[in-house]
């Protein structure tokens, strides 16, 4: 059973909703003033038609729409390319905000464009196109971008 | 006569200063994003939300409309050149477009689509001059019922026309609501579902959200999957044939009302617009056996009617500040962003912005027919950069794009988790639309049916008692009896394609 990926998806969707419709409890259903509705109104509605909604998916998955894991989750290649974008992403995530941007990017494009491009040409590209994008955003158009002691 | 006088108006806003060059950096980018496969018109507006800060809003939103409007068009070049709709609205287009690219007869497929789709797209805009102004007084007379009302259907017709399965519609609507529900109520004020998280307490950040759902959701499928592209075919000859043109402009008309129609309704879109299209002009063929074999109307109907619907999808936004798809719901968030409220207000407190932007879509039109008549062999050159290149690249943006709307981290990682929600809605067939665009209008949805209540005392009579929202009503009600039949009688197919 625990194959049938359908099944996950609409357990997902109940343990979402469960979890907001819990919450809304906290929040007061009758505004304070007046004859109107309060913040918690809304919410209990929304969440509780998508906990309903949630079962009828999951009694649906069981009966009719079985979709394999396989056919959801990448296989191990898949998974491997998708597990180094994220350990890339993560990896700049944690060091723009102390290197600047053009030093974290350029590593995180310099790691993505590996075994695509010949390293010199990797670095020379990577190095480029962040010191480009730099350019563009925060001398150009003033977009601010996380920067180092240096300013970029 | 008004109309021409504001008109003139717009012409000179939209011509001066560098208004022109935004509009053209605008569509180029559009075409680029509707010629890359993976860069959907939905992520490459949101990446550009941004960029528009330092802008005044009238530059920023000619630029940030013209990327949707030139996505219709690169949309087509990939569909034709190598059977990969480069958006959604193109899926269509693949069918006859590619055939005929396959005997030779890329460069006419791309030249009627260019041609219609000027057609349809110009047609759109004279309907937005005329017709806009007309609707949006008309809508100063709306109160919060009949704006629930509108924004109800709106809802009720996306979920009820899109995507494969009623029950998934409705979930990812609700997904979508619950996500709005985040941060502080519209009309108390008060914090909800922050979960302790300071950065929740104004809610989860639109580009982050649109950008992880549409951009970063792509990338993993490409990654995952190992995306390639076959070789595009040669383009030649631009022009169809003597006999062929009565036939073309025949398609192209009845495409301009199709997808003018469909476009003034909230919650429909340009991929219902094409597909009914292609079906009308299935149905009205001497010989239907050609579709599928290289079919010229089968080209021209469906791309006028995609560009004609996504100039009237402006209408609903401008006059009532409803977005009909998720493109458009970017742009309205962009409208929020630079202080201004679309609505019916809009063309008595703005009118400078206003006519600006609707001159800045008649000369973005012609912009784009140039782009694609002449230069249709360098666009399928574009078409081939490789993923591994892009994919980078695009992600890039995309980080840039939600790190620079807060300046915080926090909206990077919020579009990382949108991405894996969003890879996983694409591989369930949750549709994403249903979701996006209930998260855009959750809030002034509530705010609406709030302020409603008030009104009426904490009664719902008041929605079946005004006129035009009762009429409203009566239309969701039709619409979602419609869909649980044909959901019921598992008829859903015809229309049975995702936005995204």
């Amino acid at each position: 059973m625990y194959r049938n990926a359908s099944l996950w998806a609409g357990a997902f969707f109940l343990v979402f909703s469960v979890i907001f419709f819990g919450t809304s409890l906290d929040y007061s259903y009758k505004s304070k003033l007046g004859s109107g509705i309060g913040p918690g109104f809304m919410p209990f509605w929304f969440s509780l038609l998508m906990v309903v909604s949630s079962v009828i998916y999951l009694g649906y998955a069981l009966k009719k729409e079985k979709i394999d894991i396989s056919a959801v989750v990448p296989d191990k290649a898949g998974l491997k390319n998708i597990g180094s974008l994220f350990l890339y992403m993560i990896l700049f995530a944690a060091i723009v905000e102390h290197v600047g941007f053009i030093i974290a990017n350029s590593l995180m494009l310099f790691l993505m464009f590996r075994g695509y491009f010949r390293w010199r040409r990797n670095l020379i590209i990577s190095i480029g196109a962040s010191v480009f994008l730099y350019w563009v955003f925060v001398i150009l158009l003033s977009v601010p971008l996380p920067v180092n002691m240096f300013g970029w | 006569m008004e109309a021409i006088s504001n008109l003139w108006l717009g012409f000179s806003v939209a011509t001066s200063g560098l208004n022109i060059l935004y509009c053209l950096v605008g569509v180029t980018m559009g075409m680029i994003v509707g010629v890359m496969p993976g860069l959907g018109p939905v992520a490459g507006t949101a990446i550009l939300v941004p960029v528009t800060f330092g802008m005044d809003a009238t530059s920023a939103i000619i630029m940030l409309a013209g990327i949707y409007y030139g996505s219709q068009y690169g949309g087509t070049i990939t569909s034709v050149l190598i059977n990969t709709p480069g958006e959604s609205a193109s899926v269509i287009t693949c069918i006859d477009g590619y055939a005929m690219a396959k005997r030779g007869r890329a460069g006419t497929a791309l030249g009627v689509a260019a041609i219609g789709s000027f057609v349809g797209g110009t047609a759109a805009i004279v309907g937005l001059t005329f017709i806009a102004p007309v609707l949006s007084k008309a809508a100063l007379s709306f109160g919060p019922p009949e704006f629930f009302g509108v924004m109800l259907l709106g809802m009720t017709m996306l979920i009820g026309l899109m995507g494969k399965s009623l029950l998934k519609g409705i979930i990812a609507a609700l997904f979508g609501f619950l996500l709005a529900m985040i941060g502080d109520d519209p009309v108390s004020g008060s914090i909800r579902y922050s979960f302790g998280v300071m950065e929740l307490n104004s809610g989860l950040e639109l580009v982050a959200v649109a950008m992880g759902l549409f951009g970063i959701s792509e990338i993993l499928l490409g990654v995952a999957e190992k995306a390639t592209r076959s070789r595009p075919h040669e383009v030649k000859k631009l022009l169809p044939e003597k006999n062929e043109w009565k036939p073309t402009m025949g398609a192209i008309g009845r495409g301009t009302v199709i997808g003018f129609l469909i476009g003034l309704l909230p919650g429909a879109n340009s991929v219902i617009a094409s597909l009914m299209s292609y079906s009308v002009e299935k149905k009205m063929a001497k010989d239907p056996s050609r579709f599928g074999q290289g079919a010229i109307e089968g080209v021209a109907g469906p791309e006028t009617a995609n560009n004609a619907c996504a100039g009237a999808a402006n209408i609903p936004l401008f006059t009532l500040g409803i977005p009909s798809s998720p493109t458009i719901a970017i742009l309205l968030g962009a409208f929020m962003m630079h202080g201004l409220a679309p609505g019916p207000k809009l063309f008595v407190e703005n009118p400078e912005f206003v006519w600006g932007v609707i001159a800045s879509l008649y000369i973005g039109n012609v912009l784009l027919l140039i782009m694609n008549l002449p230069l249709a062999r360098l666009w399928g050159k574009v078409a081939l950069v490789p993923f591994e290149i892009l994919f980078p690249l695009v992600l890039t943006f995309c980080i840039l794009g939600s790190y620079s709307v807060n300046n915080r981290m926090f909206d990077v990682w919020v579009m990382l988790f949108f991405g894996i929600v969003g890879y996983f809605m694409k591989k369930f067939d949750f549709p994403m639309a249903a979701t996006l665009l209930p998260f855009v209008l959750g809030k002034p949805i509530e705010s609406s049916f709030v302020q409603s209540l008030l009104m009426a005392d904490g009664s719902l009579g008041i929605f079946f008692t005004r006129p035009i929202s009762l009429g409203f009503m009566i239309a969701i009600a039709l619409i979602l009896a419609a869909s649980i039949y044909s959901s019921w009688k598992q008829k859903r197919g015809t229309l049975a394609v995702d936005l995204e």
